[in-house]
């Protein structure tokens, strides 16, 4: 046996967790990996599959999807750079050669002394502290080469520095990072203290239909890009029936340019805690999951942590606050790959399952997550849960704009002088967050809004846009999630579509051809022009993959990069046609 | 009935069929990849768009996953769903091979269809095409992962609709490849489908790799010979060669899929020792002189000694005329009896069953179709390997199932099972008070009062169970089982696996004939003087093989009639070659009373040697074909009782005679075929005896057959030599322990089936006081014949092996 027993009794109890066991073959395989020194080969798959009670190639077919699991041995230290476009705009190139030259290998390679691996990965959510780089489960921030050095050191002598982040945030609303500040935030004691688990204990003297009411009444936008009413989601549930209902938590927050959800989960855990208990007591759920994504390994630990305080102080269980009603968290890791952020692809991820997008319909709110009604909702949109309870739906609606209401967290990333996490209400101007983060750092050529899946705007376009859902729209773009990518005249358009591309390339999921053999089709013509061997049909035929590919996918990623890349050709078509010769 | 409109033509669907359904029933193919009828619609491929331009939905949309809607306008021709087809077909040839010119799925591939009709022909792209390595994935199907689409349809059919565990998609991106954990043999005795389901040619026949091309060979509609079932089949064949089989769509049998013995033990037809040429006391005749010299020799000896001097036999591998015409040549003997199979008790458990099945009979949609599933001594991989798949649909659409055998579970599904012998249970659930019977253990108890609450419940139970363990007795349990479970307007079915494809045939043509043991002892009298075994094999078949080979040497002549080279054709005076099913014309009743035809694939012959294989080619010229003389059963027959008929006019007097044969007059191979209206029998039901029972402290012996190798035609099938199971004998652990024997250790096994020495394999699933061995051609247990039930058997370590 090559798992301890220990160990495997570990995965029995995580697996006992669950309603369904081979929804453990994650955690199991992350927990096989940590011990067994950051690989698990074939044998360690047959017995973690062995103890789930998986055939054993449904176990590797799982195994070899996900990104964060290897199948070959590795460095001691797997150094793991985020090179995605905002690490880019903030020198990640720069510091990857540095650390190929200090550790004399290139990435995806190990030192002989068999210390580190150095790994380019895409995107880890630190959008605004980039250079980031992620060693084994840490993540050091704000990396400079020199900086770099330093944790090299360190590393060499066996130790892993403590490194806190540095990271800009403010707020005007006082909702989602009201507690940002406040180092005690995490602790249940601080929370109530503040405020918190207030709007549970109103809740609980509610019924479900009128939670459902007064959110629908909010019309709450989803917070995960695609803007769709969270009250409404929650009414398409089926109104009979004996199944259960699941509350999930969508926290696998991946999107390069996107890092808002992490704020809330690393610094005011208990928020999304009660957004989501009221959530799950207002879809009648009893089992809610936080998907988080797999490299946040350390925030779910404080989420795990908060659940189990909040556990302890009956504000989870089967009768919470003495009031009869149940509700119970589980935090599930994911590992590393992007689509599992679209709610079918989550769901089968949740199940154990590679994290293939399923076909709609029918939709999770009808068959979901074991088959049983389901409702995913973003980290962002549950966090705003308790307000809207607490304070009612009009108060809630006293924020943002028509139609678009409430506390909105947008990232900054790229060129601004002090990039960070801003909260403002719905409707606030680009030009007001720009200025909160700084400004730009030199002349601004071009802006990303809402995270690297939406359309790019020129800075003219940018001009005097208001950040909400239907001005973005307006405006040829989306406010997806918030994330918003800055990009100064030194940038270059046909680099940034190149990276941009590598990323959705390496997260297609491989189940439909348009986007599996799309995505490297277009990456492959992206990386001839970039590197000079281009001709003019190529960026024809960019254009025309993207037309083709868009609205032809099984789920959303197609267009996730067939519209940006379009945009940005045709946008800055003069930077491409600069680099035919 | 949504009513909709594609390409501008009007047509009516069941509510909840696609678009891409509706299409069909058009006759308008959308284009498609990895829609299959009997996989559903994943939307992976892409192709099959369609522009819907009116109704609930509009624009570009998958036909495989929109439901057809009334009032919808859909174009298949309309410039953006075929530009759309077109990128998906670019998508799919940036990475695949242009290895047609050396690719066996070559004239047979979806994708190289599709490439063609959609206009693709030159590459633009200039990047490399990405690349796998192969697996190597057994004797049966071979691996080519660079020519992959990625359609799924490999993985639905082994893992989704199979129940395979060993199968699966592995990576991600564009390099999702699909296969084992590790490179090794195929597992599931389903393997065979991926080459049927694969659009293209990433899953081939490795039997026949590179032996000839799609359009090279012969085939015709035909029906599987290697059980009961009748699951409808294509073979093919080139040069006289019968080289594969791949499903044919059997909406009431198979559904489109096979088992591996169907697909891959079909070798036995060009097995080169088969019988080629008429042969009487050792020498090669021409047809005419032996027919003459055998005619004249049966006519002197039933002048002699009575009609009652010849005896006749058949079994259940012989076709529906071939028996009718064995019986026209027993009244042209003056009323010599028909004995439907070699084992005795297999024949009276066949014509226990078609005496009394009535309309309880069902087929495998049936099985796919019931809410509740009984298995009662059946086991579906020896007996009727595609009934397990069958039963497996049904569960997967939330049936409940219960199993009541002694012997281990190899079933694709779960169930809830005792593990017992199921004629006591059967008993007790065909009483009216349905009490369970003594001698149960309360967990037993309480899941035999579950199961028969379900088969009540149930809206569409049926009954399974195999004609070889239940014997004529547990037979007619099951039946009468059957029968307390229906009432009115609701009947409990019933599906009874059977020794050979048209054992209920054969039944049918002789129900009340004597059975080989008062043949037998009528030979040992010294009454029946001269045998014809009609694609018999006494001394394989039947369980007292001394017994046979005595009584076989009183024979003043022995004819058999085959088309393999059986132990009971060495040892006969007359040896007359027949043609197997794929190259004649014929029909089939299967288990469930289905009638079905099947029709030549090619003509008998020895296969042509190609050149090129380092050998010379042929030198000599002749002018007739060699090894063509092989000739249907019931040719041979009725030109032996000197009246030769053609197929029409046998198959016309046969319906005439027999009214619930009546369909065979129109019978066409290929179609649906004809369930056969089936009176259950007036007579009084005989209350059959129970067998005698294994004393205490004696292991009771089960010899069942094996995937391969257990029956005489897949174990004459050169493709599935080197894949049946190893000899060995199963104990339960306990058992073993008792008996001082461990894993592999050798036993030495008697039984009034024979003596063997085997080595022991431990079965937890088999039942204590169970021993079970698995009947194969050409090893030590080549003697025990299946179809006997448990009888007694004594165990020992053993010696030597």
């Amino acid at each position: 046996m090559i798992l301890a027993p220990e160990l495997r009794a570990q995965i029995e109890e995580i697996a006992g967790r669950y309603p369904d066991r081979r929804s453990a073959l994650l955690p199991a395989l992350h927990l096989a990996q940590r011990s067994l020194g950051g690989c698990v080969q074939a044998d360690g798959v047959a017995e973690v599959a062995s103890i789930l009670g998986l055939p054993l190639a449904a176990a590797f077919g799982v195994q070899s999807y996900y990104t964060m699991f290897n199948r070959q041995p590795i460095g001691r230290y797997h150094l793991q750079l985020d090179v995605n476009v905002p690490a880019m705009l903030a020198g990640a190139d720069a510091l990857l050669a540095h650390l190929e030259q200090v550790l004399g290998i290139r990435a995806g390679q190990t030192t002989p002394d068999g210390l580190f691996t150095l790994s380019t990965v895409q995107d880890l959510g630190s959008c605004g502290t980039c250079p980031v780089l992620q060693v084994n489960d840490r993540y050091y921030e704000n990396l400079t080469p020199a900086r770099a050095d330093e944790l090299l050191t360190h590393l060499r002598r066996g130790q892993m520095p403590d490194w806190q982040p540095e990271a800009a945030w403010g707020s005007s609303c006082n909702i989602l990072l009201r507690r940002r500040g406040n180092p005690k935030a995490r602790e249940l004691a601080e929370y109530r203290k503040t405020g918190g688990y207030q709007a549970l204990e109103k809740a609980l003297g509610m019924t479900p239909e009128a939670l459902v009411a007064e959110v629908k009444a909010a019309a709450l936008r989803g917070r995960g890009g695609a803007g769709f009413p969270a009250g409404m989601k929650w009414g398409f549930l089926p109104k009979e029936g004996n199944r259960p209902v699941y509350m999930i938590c969508n926290a696998d927050e991946g999107e390069p340019g996107t890092f808002k959800d992490r704020q809330i989960m690393e610094f005011d855990p208990h928020l999304l805690l009660e957004g989501l208990t009221i959530a799950g007591l207002a879809v009648g759920s009893r089992l809610g999951f936080i998907y988080i994504r797999g490299e946040f390994a350390w925030i779910a630990e404080i989420l795990e942590r908060a659940a189990e305080q909040a556990r302890q102080a009956k504000l989870l269980g089967n009768d919470i606050l003495g009031r009869g009603k149940e509700f119970e968290v589980l935090v599930h890791l994911g590992a590393g790959a992007y689509v599992c952020g679209e709610e079918t692809a989550l769901i089968e991820s949740l199940e154990g399952k590679r994290g293939c997008p399923r076909v709609k319909p029918p939709f999770p709110a009808s068959a979901g997550l074991y088959g049983c009604p389901t409702i995913v909702n973003n980290v962002e949109t549950l966090a705003c849960v308790p307000t809207i309870v607490q304070h009612g739906a009009e108060a809630f609606k006293k924020l943002g704009t028509p139609n678009n209401h409430g506390p909105k967290i947008f990232g900054i990333s790229g060129h601004v002088k002090r990039p960070g996490t801003y909260e403002h209400p719905l409707g606030t101007s680009l030009d007001a967050l720009l200025a909160e983060a700084g400004g730009v750092q030199g002349k601004l050529k071009a802006i990303i809004v809402g995270g690297l899946s939406v359309p790019i705007l020129t800075a003219a376009e940018a001009a005097g846009l208001k950040m909400d859902y239907d001005s973005c729209l307006k405006a040829g773009t989306m406010l997806g999630s918030g994330g918003v990518i800055v990009m100064n005249e030194t940038t270059s358009i046909p680099a940034v579509a190149l990276r941009a591309m590598e990323f959705y390339a390496h997260e297609s999921c491989g189940q439909c051809a348009p986007c599996s053999r799309g995505s490297h089709t277009v990456l492959a013509l992206l990386r001839r022009l970039v590197a000079g061997r281009g001709s003019q049909a190529d960026i024809e035929a960019v254009l025309h993959l993207c037309k083709r590919i868009k609205g032809s996918t099984l789920c959303p990623t197609g267009d996730a990069f067939s519209v940006p890349i379009e945009a940005m050709v045709r946008k800055f078509r003069p930077e491409f046609e600069a680099l035919v010769r | 009935m949504p009513t909709l409109t594609i390409d501008e033509r009007e047509v009516s669907v069941p509510a909840g069929a696609s678009v891409l359904e509706a299409a069909e029933a058009l006759g308008i193919t959308v284009p498609h990849f990895c829609y299959h009828k009997a996989l559903g619609a994943v939307g992976a491929c892409r192709l099959c768009a369609v522009e819907i331009q009116a109704g609930p939905q509009h624009g570009l949309r998958m036909a495989c996953l929109v439901e057809a809607r009334d009032g919808m306008v859909v174009s298949t021709t309309a410039p953006a769903a075929t530009g759309m087809r077109r990128a998906v077909i670019e998508y799919l040839m940036l990475n695949h091979p242009h290895d047609c010119p050396v690719c066996d799925e070559g004239g047979e591939c979806q994708l190289q269809d599709m490439t063609v009709a959609g206009g693709h022909g030159v590459r633009r792209y200039r990047g490399k095409k990405r690349t796998f390595p192969n697996q190597e994935l057994g004797p049966f199907v071979e691996q080519e992962m660079n020519r992959c689409i990625q359609c799924y349809r490999c993985v639905r059919t082994y893992r989704d609709y199979a129940g395979g565990h060993d199968f699966g998609v592995l990576g991600v991106r564009q390099r999702v490849a699909y296969g084992r954990f590790r490179p090794g043999r195929l597992e599931s005795p389903y393997s065979g489908n991926l080459v049927d389901v694969c659009p293209t040619g990433v899953f081939t026949d490795k039997t026949v790799r590179f032996r000839a091309r799609v359009w090279d060979m012969q085939c015709a509609p035909s029906v599987c010979p290697h059980c009961s079932l009748g699951c409808a089949t294509w073979p093919w064949a080139r040069y006289r060669e019968l080289l594969r089989v791949s499903g044919r769509e059997g909406p009431r049998t198979n559904g489109f899929f096979l088992c591996d013995r169907g697909r891959f033990g079909s070798g036995h037809a060009n097995h080169p020792d088969r019988p080629r040429t008429p042969r009487l006391d050792g020498r090669e005749l021409g047809w005419p002189e032996a027919l003459e010299a055998l005619r004249e020799r049966l006519t002197k000896l039933t002048w002699a000694h009575g009609p009652g001097a010849v005896g006749l036999l058949t079994s259940g591998r012989a076709s529906l005329e071939s028996a009718r015409a064995l019986g026209l040549l027993g009244q042209a003997l003056g009323g010599a009896p028909v004995v439907c199979e070699p084992h005795p008790r297999r024949d009276r458990a066949v014509r226990a069953l078609v005496a009394e099945l009535g309309q309880l009979g069902r087929d495998q949609e049936d099985v796919r179709q019931s809410d509740c599933l009984l298995l009662a001594g059946l086991d579906p991989e020896g007996e009727a390997p595609m009934l397990a798949l069958a039963a497996r649909q049904a569960v997967r659409r939330g049936a409940r199932a219960a199993v009541w055998d002694p012997r281990p579970d190899r079933l694709p599904f779960p169930a809830r099972r005792i593990a017992r012998l199921p004629e006591a249970l059967l008993e007790a659930l065909a009483r009216p008070d349905g009490r369970a019977p003594d001698g149960l253990e309360a967990a037993e108890r309480e899941s035999y009062a579950e199961t028969r609450a379900a088969l009540q419940a149930a809206e569409r139970p049926v009954l399974l169970g195999g004609a070889d363990l239940l014997g004529p007795r547990g037979v007619r349990l099951l039946l009468a089982a059957a029968r307390a479970l229906s009432r009115p307007g609701r009947a409990c079915g019933l599906s009874l696996a059977l020794p050979g494809p048209d054992s209920f045939g054969g039944a049918l043509l002789c129900p009340d004939g004597p059975d080989a043991d008062e043949l037998l002892a009528g030979i040992e009298a010294g009454r029946v003087r001269a045998l014809v075994c009609l694609e018999a094999d006494p001394l394989s078949e039947h369980p007292d093989p001394a017994r046979v080979a005595a009584a076989l040497g009183r024979l003043e002549l022995l004819v058999v009639l085959d088309h393999l080279p059986t132990a009971s054709a060495a040892r006969a005076h007359a040896v007359l070659p027949t043609t197997a099913a794929a190259e004649m014309d014929g029909a089939f009743v299967n288990h469930a009373g289905r009638l079905q035809g099947f029709a030549r694939v090619y003509s008998a012959g020895l296969p042509i040697r190609v050149t090129g294989q380092g050998a010379h080619p042929p030198r000599e010229f002749r002018p007739d074909t060699p090894g063509e003389l092989p000739q249907p059963g019931w040719a041979v027959l009725a030109a032996l009782a000197g009246e030769p008929v053609e197929l029409g006019e046998l198959r016309a007097e046969l319906a005439r005679s027999e009214p619930r044969l009546a369909g065979l007059a129109g019978l066409v191979a290929g179609g649906p075929g004809v369930q056969l209206a089936l009176e259950p029998s007036a007579r009084e039901r005989p209350d059959t005896p129970a067998e005698p029972g294994v004393a205490e402290g004696e292991l009771a012996l089960l010899s069942v057959e094996a995937l391969f190798g257990s029956e005489p035609l897949s174990a004459r099938a050169a493709p599935v030599a080197g894949v049946a199971s190893e000899d060995a004998l199963a104990l339960c652990p306990a058992d073993a322990a008792r008996l001082g024997l461990g894993e592999g250790e050798p036993a030495r096994l008697r039984s009034a089936l024979g003596e063997a020495v085997l080595p022991v394999r431990l079965a937890p699933g088999l039942a204590p006081g169970f021993a079970l061995v698995q009947r194969r051609f050409g090893g030590p247990l080549e003697g025990f014949a299946p179809g006997g039930g448990p009888i007694a058997c004594r165990i020992e370590k053993g010696g030597a092996r």
